[in-house]
């Protein structure tokens, strides 16, 4: 049992019952699994990039050489702090039209902002009502920039890691009275 | 370097040279498929539905092990493919039988009551039939928890769940298994 995370009390009831596992198996099952996988494999294998040339089409010289290179470029490029966020694609759009939103707001902002010398105009410096104001006039949902907001600020402060465990009674309570469903519908 | 000894860095490494890729994949088959297999096991009950899983996972592996970004141990990488091919089987295999819960879960806990595969003894069928009871991702967590001992944090790596609703999880499962144990205690 590992030290991490003692089994409470409360958990004792299963600690009664047997462990051992009382499945049986075919004789040599685990010595002849391997090689059951590696023929499947095998024959699964990419072929070789020859064989997969339609002789009808022309690629630039060296691009299947390059082509490994670029993608994985491609694929470090989406990567951000080591986790891939991965927001769904409703929300991808939405994200773009409130960073197009936000560009058009600092342009109107710079645009009827007193002419001086100092015009820079940054989005933090809007006030709220202009913020909302600009958004109502363009047709924009507030829920749909909400849910935007409210996605990346989850995903931002979600902990990569979680804390320690610690069985205290608070942690009991909400384990006893936790709904259910709820936590089935989490998993 | 791909011996049983080899650590999974050096497992893995070798697996992205062509030249030694079979033979280190070969590796962590034998390293690995017995936890693999009885993870997958309790969770479809059926000898031969397991292999097949088992079998699947690994060649899932053979697919996506060049991406592996090393951020979690090969070993709970693996348990998570496992763990999503074991439940993807049982609910293509419920809809593919046109049957309902209740009544796979029945197919199941016929083949523990009959001996088919399993010689445990009373208390063992009966752990397995009130773990049957439960709902798939719980069964999953409960398993992952009691059978192969893991840290709540490790299971919450491997089901991309808090550690909190784990625990919650795993809470519930144990009450239901004690109330099923003293519904059934005369029978």
């Amino acid at each position: 049992m590992d030290t991490q995370n003692p089994i409470s009390p409360e958990e004792a009831f299963v600690n009664g019952l047997p462990k051992n596992n009382p499945f049986t198996l075919p004789p040599s099952y685990f010595e002849e699994l391997p090689q059951s996988i590696l023929m499947q494999v095998k024959g699964s294998e990419t072929p070789q990039l020859s064989q997969t040339i339609d002789s009808a089409f022309e690629v630039p010289q060296a691009y299947f050489e390059q082509l490994p290179s670029k993608v994985i470029a491609k694929s470090h490029a989406i990567k951000t702090g080591g986790r891939i966020i991965r927001f769904p694609f409703i929300n991808r759009i939405a994200a773009a039209a409130v960073a197009l939103l936000a560009v058009g707001l600092v342009l109107l902002l710079s645009k009827t902002a007193p002419r001086s010398i100092e015009t820079a105009v940054s989005i933090e410096q809007a006030t709220d009502d202009e913020i909302f104001t600009y958004l109502e006039n363009n047709n924009v949902s507030i829920d749909l920039v909400a849910e935007v907001y409210t996605e990346t600020e989850t995903v931002k402060n979600k902990p990569v890691n979680s804390a320690p465990d610690s069985n205290t009674l608070i942690e009991q309570y909400i384990l006893d009275n936790a709904d259910e469903q709820l936590i089935l519908e989490e998993l | 370097m791909t011996g049983a000894a080899a650590s999974d860095k050096e497992l893995i490494e070798a697996f992205r040279r062509e030249e030694s890729r079979i033979q280190a994949f070969e590796a962590i088959i034998k390293k690995y498929q017995q936890k693999v297999y009885w993870h997958v096991r309790r969770l479809v009950i059926d000898h031969d539905d397991a292999d097949d899983v088992t079998q699947n996972t690994f060649i899932r592996a053979w697919e996506k092990l060049d991406g592996f970004r090393e951020e979690s141990k090969l070993f709970t990488w693996l348990f998570r493919v496992a763990t999503n091919e074991a439940l993807t089987f049982i609910n293509k295999k419920k809809a593919s039988l046109h049957v309902n819960m209740e009544d796979a879960e029945h197919y199941l806990s016929h083949q523990i009551t009959n001996g088919i595969g399993f010689n445990g003894n009373q208390i063992q069928k009966k752990l397995q039939l009130a773990i049957l009871e439960l709902p798939e991702k719980q069964r999953a967590v409960f398993n992952m928890r009691y059978f192969d001992e893991l840290p709540y944090e490790q299971i919450a790596e491997i089901t991309d769940t808090s550690v909190g609703a784990l625990k919650a999880s795993y809470h519930h499962a144990v009450k239901k298994i004690e109330t099923y144990f003293n519904h059934t205690l005369n029978l």
